[in-house]
């Protein structure tokens, strides 16, 4: 008896050669639409406002100070006396008005004493404020 | 049979020649990786105020009255009248602050006692809300001589 012969299965290859161009197209995307995420480097409860807008983009330079008062610029501690020293070079390197943003990140619970003296260093630099908050319905969200 | 064997060269050096891209898809792939753990595509929720610095002088208390709003511990007045939230929204949309320009958009903001940042944001984002700029008086403890005590960062 003769053994049935098998047919050859048909080569089969998945096409990968549009592989490169997606994920070229998926890095554009990336490249244009986010931005570097600063590590604000504390733990904020920022505060609650109904009169706050989505300002889109985050600066690039970040101040937080967390509900100890510590202040922390660009995810790195720093003191008082140093802060205005580190802001002005950093302003001063800023190529557009944009670059003189700078992002805040208090906590709702300091006090005047604590932030008052870090505006008022932010107000001598020239740094525009950009104060970050939330919306009462957001934070209402589970 | 010449042209045959001449066309099977060539197509072999051919294929010899052929630059290999295949490890374009791995690093596109490492590169997307490597963005979509480094960047963000948050929003920021909040508002803008740009507070350059100035020192108060004796010239600047003769001018005009400024809308002034004063957070006193938990209390908060506008110009010397206790107001709530609601009613400090009322009172400056009263001020048509949005269609003046330049100092007549300033109001100026007073803290005394102990105030959190909660209030003290709250404020700041309602008067920028009406369309006024915010111009804040720092009490200065160090107190410099010949000075009233304060100082003012009012803005634009």
């Amino acid at each position: 008896m003769m053994k049935p012969r098998r047919k050859p299965r048909p080569h089969v290859e998945i096409p990968t050669a549009s592989m490169g161009d997606v994920a070229f197209n998926l890095i554009s995307f990336f490249l244009v639409c986010s931005t570097a995420a600063v590590a604000s480097g504390a733990k904020v409860d920022l505060p609650k406002s109904k009169d706050i807008k989505n300002l889109g983009k985050p600066p690039g330079i970040v101040l937080s100070l967390d509900s100890s008062g510590k202040i922390m610029l660009q995810g790195t501690e720093i003191g008082l006396s140093d802060l205005e020293l580190r802001l002005t070079s950093l302003i001063e390197a800023a190529k557009s008005p944009k670059g003189k943003q700078v992002l805040i990140k208090c906590d709702q619970v300091l006090d005047r004493k604590k932030f008052e003296p870090v505006i008022e260093v932010l107000a001598k630099c020239g740094a525009i404020l950009v104060l970050s908050g939330e919306t009462p319905r957001k934070s209402g969200a589970p | 049979m010449a042209l045959r064997g001449t066309g099977a060269k060539k197509h072999r050096k051919d294929m010899a020649e052929l630059i290999p891209t295949a490890w374009f898809v791995d690093l596109a792939n490492l590169l997307i990786f490597y963005f979509l753990a480094t960047t963000s595509l948050q929003k920021i929720y909040g508002f803008q105020s740009d507070l350059p610095g100035a020192e108060r002088t004796g010239a600047a208390k003769e001018q005009p009255k400024v809308p002034t709003l004063r957070l006193q511990d938990v209390r908060m007045f506008f110009n010397e009248q206790e107001v709530d939230t609601d009613q400090l929204s009322a009172r400056l949309a009263e001020l048509g602050l949005s269609g003046k320009t330049g100092e007549g958009k300033v109001v100026m903001l007073e803290t005394g006692g102990s105030v959190g940042y909660q209030r003290y944001y709250q404020s700041m984002a309602a008067i920028t809300a009406a369309g006024g700029t915010v111009g804040l008086i720092i009490d200065d403890n160090a107190g410099k001589e010949g000075g009233d005590g304060k100082k003012d960062g009012s803005s634009k």
